[in-house]
């Protein structure tokens, strides 16, 4: 019974993800309360965002949130939108990379720096690789028989939210983070990586729309679903794009503002990482 | 663009020169409230609901019936093809034309002032095109569809002259300091 995916929550995998949500969220709460109170600070609004993105994941989890009955297709489109593109961007404009950094001894910030441009980590925290774990992830979710396992098997759904919440972190970072992010190509090739992503995006729910992809789901059901991915992930897509406007650096910085700006963003890597 | 992020003496000029960027990003913007809100939420009209009266021989698409909703649904996929290119290609041109400061930029008067601005143009073009001259669907059908489509320029036109009042604040302000 505890076991039974349909329940969707009251599984040991949910309450996992919860306490891992609510450790995590805690630890950046307390880290970001010290940094404040030193001279250079903490911005309030990067502590609501990633606040709110751990509230997003955790509400997503709940059994109970779900306006739909359980195991219905709409339910898990709102889940998977919340988990795999809604909750990351709060995550990331939380900047919690940056928040490490500036918490840890310089010379594991050097570390970390060194990691980031490592081949492996250079590949994975690129994106294009990030468009493609995402989108292939919806493909594979949703153009294959993967979403009738994923929903029998507790196991594999977990996975699957894993996935979802991983490619969605490392996407919305490497388009538009506040984060550092090793040889983060320009914005107009960002731009052009969100734009194939919101285009698989839509041609993916225009599909289930139509019932070419999907399996054998009921119409309404589908096309709610469908509906819900179309205009949840233009809404989301909008937010990252504007996203972009908000974590843009100057290539170089000639006024004061600015400098302070760069200077709060990255004083343990800005030898390392630049972006 | 990569010229101009080498010229340092540009800064003070940032907000100068957005007009374009920032009223291609409100056009898309706009399309987006307008397809989200009146399309999908509160379903009010499709691209071509009205076609069975409408002023150019378009032929009659019933959101109603399956093919209607089909090829209704083509038209909203196009016009959501342009309402991304819009976003996309106004917040490059954003990027190529701001190249110091732009961090700032995201809190700056003159930025949203021309996003209002765009917006207002959406609802004004696509108000006289769709809604007047080609009368393919209309904000609202019915009996009162004239006061809709009307109010719905008049918004535009109210969206206008407020963004542009708002982008011009944004301006003096860098002019009278540097």
């Amino acid at each position: 019974m505890t076991l039974a995916h349909g329940a969707h929550g009251t599984s040991s995998g949910a309450l996992v993800l919860v306490t891992a949500s609510a450790v995590v969220g805690a630890g950046y709460a307390v880290l970001a309360w010290r940094r404040r109170r030193e001279p250079r600070g903490w911005g309030a609004w990067r502590t609501i965002s990633f606040l709110a993105g751990i509230a997003l994941l955790v509400l997503a989890v709940l059994p109970f949130m779900s306006p739909w009955p359980v195991g219905d297709l709409r339910g898990h489109m709102l889940q998977h939108l919340i988990i795999g593109m809604l909750a990351p961007i709060g995550l990331v404009l939380g900047a919690p990379l940056t928040l490490i950094l500036r918490t840890v001894p310089r010379r594991w910030g050097r570390r970390i720096g060194r990691l980031l441009h490592t081949r492996p980590v250079r590949v994975l925290v690129h994106p294009v690789t990030a468009l493609m774990l995402t989108v292939g992830g919806m493909v594979a979710l949703y153009c294959t028989p993967l979403h009738q396992v994923a929903t029998d098997g507790s196991v594999v759904h977990h996975l699957t939210h894993a996935h979802l919440l991983t490619a969605g972190y490392l996407f919305a970072w490497t388009i538009a983070g506040p984060d550092p992010a090793p040889r983060r190509p320009s914005v107009p090739t960002r731009l052009v990586v969100l734009g194939v992503a919101i285009l698989a995006h839509a041609v993916v729910s225009q599909l289930l729309y139509a019932g070419l992809v999907g399996g054998p789901i009921p119409a309404p059901e589908r096309r709610g679903a469908a509906e819900l991915m179309y205009y949840g992930g233009d809404i989301a897509e909008i937010m990252l794009a504007l996203a972009i406007l908000t974590t843009w650096r100057p290539r170089r910085g000639p006024t004061a503002r600015v400098r302070a700006a760069a200077a709060s963003d990255g004083r343990n890597v800005g030898s390392v990482v630049r972006q | 663009m990569v010229v101009g992020s080498r010229s340092v003496r540009r800064s003070r000029d940032r907000v100068v020169g957005i007009g374009l960027p920032g009223t291609v990003l409100g056009v898309g913007l706009g399309g987006f409230v307008d397809g989200i809100l009146l399309h999908q939420l509160l379903q009010w009209h499709h691209m071509l609901s009205s076609s069975d009266a409408d002023n150019v021989g378009v032929p009659t698409y019933s959101p109603d019936t399956v093919p209607g909703l089909r090829m209704n649904t083509v038209w909203d996929g196009l016009f959501h093809t342009f309402t991304w290119l819009a976003v996309l290609i106004g917040l490059g041109l954003l990027y190529a034309r701001v190249t110091s400061g732009r961090g700032a930029l995201w809190t700056s008067r003159a930025l949203w002032g021309w996003v209002l601005v765009g917006w207002g143009l959406f609802n004004v073009v696509e108000g006289v095109i769709d809604h007047h001259l080609l009368g393919i669907h209309h904000v609202r059908g019915g009996a009162h569809q004239l006061w809709w489509d009307l109010a719905f320029l008049a918004l535009g036109v109210v969206l206008i002259v407020v963004g542009w009042l708002m982008q011009r604040g944004g301006t003096r302000q860098p002019a009278s300091t540097g």
